[in-house]
């Protein structure tokens, strides 16, 4: 009979009705989640009984997701060089507050000048001396600040690594949620989004290359081709130093037992925050930090005291001296650590009862051959004019800075200070550019996939109608039922 | 299924991003505009920066060339006045010489004056600037010139007193010096006498100055002496004939020696006036550099700063137009912000 089939169409009419309804309020309710995809039903006429509702459908975009995975873990790669490189910035600051190495290096070359002007005075020689403190205070807080930037990169390894391990761990529960609910034809839609999620997170600590397999199963590669993800989590260690050694690259990250970060890694990581950290800790810090060793050693060896007796004993430090100094260091070749541990003879400094005048009349390093004022004269210029001829000449320093091997002082430590910045803007510039790149995918994206309020709200008021009408329809079947049970 | 090309989140994300990189330029645009300088130096200049960071030094140092320069150039000036008195001094004291030559009966006022001359010329070597003996060469702590009449008895005048006695066997206050012959004098004068204001003996009996004279780096490549000392040929002989002058006992000497003696003192008066003039005109020479080297600093720090204000620089007119356009832009995506969140198909159903 016609009038059951109507009554039946109707009827399936309203269930399709509700369980849009349904999908349109979970897209309402999830409008503002970033990685929330909208989802939607079709309506599937069954040719003489009605309709239905097909599976629940997202809307995807894979393309764009590879593009934002691999732009979010370049972001994060420069996001973390730049904040280190930011915060080594600090031993140099704007260049108008001559706060910088080399800055103070040529305050020092001033003040000696100074002091050569006026050597009779005590004023100029404690001013001289107050200066090379205030060097050998900047070296020492200029290693501190770059040691401690490796250090909180070594932390920011490890709860990388801790976070990588922790995603894993959730991946695997949504994974296998996903797998099963595919076998069994369940909506899996939403654990797809959290899963989508996920595999954003995990971009920002490593890159990743995903291959999605039958049933929707997934397998996660780093960028450099280990596995990170295959039916189980594979384990992702890091061998933290606690106190980084200055001149010693930091432990290594490993993946499923290969190391992939480090001089060792055979498949190297190419890309995400751990990259990032890694550079920062081992590379520009190891670097900038060996530059100012150098600086210290350059300063220790200018500053040397040489045998005026005619007895040719060795050079002994001067000024500048450092902890368990007996002799120079050998020239161009690096000493790791040298500027941490640099500092002013306590027989010339005045607030170590030490006696300034000695810069003017030598044997700072308390043996009388190395005295050059003979004659105690007041107005003595010969070895504060020498040294200041020092600091103008040209110096050997260690190829593993990556300067020029050659020039004076004050050439290198403003070249120093220009390879920093160098390295700042270059890593600023290629940050500004992945993230916007980030972005605008991020934007095609959502735009693509995401939820807009007013469209589901036109559903909504399409659905209504679909619904009143079908009411509508039952309502006049039963009147029609009615009439015709009343006319019998 | 895929509807819509654009997405609530894309919206809202869209009108956030804006304004968030617009209040982040505007912040860097006032910095800008309000110090002339771009808001972060090293990040725009990159490699650059090594440029400015040793403009930077160069133009401190230059500063520094033009103060410790000032200490020099006073050192130079008192001496030069200095030895402005002393040589008038001598001048004088060539009037007097030859006035008492002239008449012997003036030698009472000679010595008078030769004992004056002598004082101020001690006080003239022992001038002192800023804590320190400008004619000591570098040994500016201990004063160059022992007063000659001194109590007790100078160094000096013990070895004048020993060297008179020696030659002519009377002290020089002994009346028995007007049987000395000149020729004896003469002797004595160009030998003995003269043997007491040689290098040797005049900084052990005279002077505690150094030899060695005050040198001063007045620029980078540039060092030179900037001072005499109390040691220098004209002081010494300017030292011996007021000496002979005033404590040979020339009153009582016989006409011909004393006559011997004057004519000795004018002769050295005489050199001495044309040796300070050369040793003035060395002065002049430091002093001349000195001046030099200040100018060249100058001109290098006006262009050194005109080079550290091209690469750190911007034009400040047009940071303060990019804050007004900024401002406007702001406004602009506040007002957008506030028609996109009204903007909803809520409003009209």
């Amino acid at each position: 009979m016609s009038l059951t089939a109507a009554l039946s169409n109707a009827n399936s009419s309203l269930f399709v009705s509700s369980e849009r309804t349904n999908l349109v309020s979970r897209n309402i309710a999830n409008a503002d989640k970033a990685f929330y995809t909208r989802k939607s039903v079709e309506t599937i006429t069954m040719p003489g009984s009605g309709v239905r509702t097909s599976a629940v459908v997202r809307a995807e975009d894979p393309v764009l997701f590879k593009k934002i995975l691999g732009s979010n873990s370049q972001t994060a790669t420069y996001s973390a060089r730049l904040d280190s490189l930011d915060a080594l910035n600090n031993t140099i600051s704007d260049v108008e507050l001559d706060s910088s190495p080399a800055a103070l290096i040529n305050k020092l070359l001033s003040a000696l000048q100074s002091y050569s002007a006026q050597p009779h005075s005590q004023l100029s020689a404690e001013a001289a001396v107050r200066s090379a403190r205030n060097l050998a205070t900047g070296l020492n807080t200029a290693a501190t600040t770059v040691q401690s930037v490796r250090n909180e990169a070594d932390t920011g390894i490890q709860a990388s690594v801790d976070r990588v391990n922790a995603l894993l761990e959730q991946f695997k529960t949504v994974n296998q949620e996903i797998v099963k609910g595919t076998i069994s034809g369940r909506d899996v839609t939403d654990y797809l989004d959290q899963r989508d999620q996920i595999l954003h997170d995990l971009s920002n600590e490593m890159g990743i290359r995903t291959v999605t397999r039958e049933n929707n199963d997934m397998v996660i590669y780093t960028d450099s081709g280990v596995t990170l993800f295959d039916r189980s989590p594979r384990k992702v260690e890091f061998d933290r130093t606690l106190n980084l050694t200055p001149g010693v690259p930091g432990g290594a990250v490993y993946v499923d037992g290969i190391p992939v970060t480090g001089a060792n890694a055979t498949m190297p990581l190419q890309s995400g925050r751990i990259v990032g950290l890694v550079q920062a800790r081992d590379d520009i810090s190891l670097s900038y930090e060996a530059q100012l060793d150098e600086m210290a050693r350059v300063l220790v060896t200018m500053f040397a005291e040489s045998d005026q007796s005619g007895g040719g004993g060795p050079d002994v430090p001067g000024l500048f001296t450092y902890s368990g100094a007996t002799t120079i260091p050998a020239a161009g070749t690096l000493i790791p650590g040298l500027a941490a541990a640099l500092r002013v003879n306590a027989s010339v400094d005045p607030d170590q009862g030490g006696n300034a005048n000695l810069l003017r009349d030598g044997a700072i390093s308390g043996n009388a051959g190395y005295g050059y004022n003979a004659g105690s004269e007041a107005s003595y210029t010969d070895r504060i004019d020498e040294l200041i001829e020092k600091m103008g000449q040209s110096y050997a320093y260690d190829p593993v800075t990556k300067l020029a091997p050659n020039g004076t002082l004050a050439n290198y430590s403003s070249v120093s200070a220009g390879w920093l910045q160098e390295q700042r803007k270059v890593a600023d510039d290629s940050y500004t550019y992945q993230s916007t790149l980030y972005q605008r995918s991020f934007e095609a994206f959502t735009r693509n996939t995401g939820v807009n309020l007013d469209e589901e709200l036109s559903l909504m008021l399409e659905i209504e109608r679909s619904f009143a009408t079908s009411s509508k329809l039952i309502a006049t079947v039963d009147e029609m039922y009615n009439a015709l049970l009343g006319a019998i | 299924m895929k509807t819509s090309s654009i997405s609530t989140l894309a919206i809202i994300n869209a009108t956030r991003e804006t304004r968030v990189s617009l209040q982040a330029k505007l912040v860097e645009a006032q910095k800008e505009s309000s110090t002339g300088r771009y808001a972060d130096v090293g990040l725009t200049l990159g490699y650059l920066t090594q440029r400015t960071v040793s403009l930077r030094q160069d133009l401190e140092r230059a500063q520094t060339f033009k103060d410790s320069n000032t200490v020099a150039a006073s050192r130079l000036e008192l001496t030069q006045s200095t030895l402005d008195g002393v040589a008038s001094a001598a001048d004088e004291f060539l009037k007097t010489l030859m006035a008492a030559r002239a008449s012997p009966s003036a030698a009472g006022t000679a010595i008078t004056d030769a004992k004056n001359k002598l004082t101020s010329l001690e006080a003239a070597l022992n001038t002192t600037v800023n804590g320190t003996h400008i004619f000591a060469g570098v040994n500016t702590d201990v004063k160059p010139i022992t007063t000659y009449f001194g109590t007790p008895a100078s160094a000096a005048q013990t070895a004048v007193a020993a060297a008179f006695t020696t030659a002519f066997g009377v002290a020089q206050s002994d009346p028995g010096v007007e049987n000395i012959s000149a020729a004896d004098m003469n002797t004595f004068l160009d030998g003995a006498f003269s043997t007491l204001f040689d290098n040797a003996n005049w900084t052990t009996t005279w002077s505690s100055a150094s030899d060695q004279n005050i040198t001063s780096r007045i620029s980078t490549n540039e060092r030179i002496e900037t001072s005499t000392n109390a040691n220098a040929d004209p002081f010494r002989a300017l030292a011996s004939a007021y000496t002979m002058i005033a404590d040979l006992g020339i009153a009582d000497l016989s006409p011909e020696a004393y006559q011997a003696v004057l004519d000795k003192a004018i002769e050295v008066v005489g050199q001495v006036t044309s040796d300070l003039t050369q040793l003035r005109a060395g002065l002049g020479t430091a002093q001349e550099r000195i001046k030099a080297a200040n100018d060249r600093m100058d001109i290098q720090k006006s262009l050194l700063t005109e080079h550290i204000q091209q690469l750190e620089g911007v034009d400040t007119y047009e940071a303060t137009a990019k804050v007004n356009s900024l401002l406007v832009q702001i406004e602009t995506a506040y007002a957008l912000t506030a028609r996109l969140q009204n903007l909803s198909l809520l409003n009209h159903i």
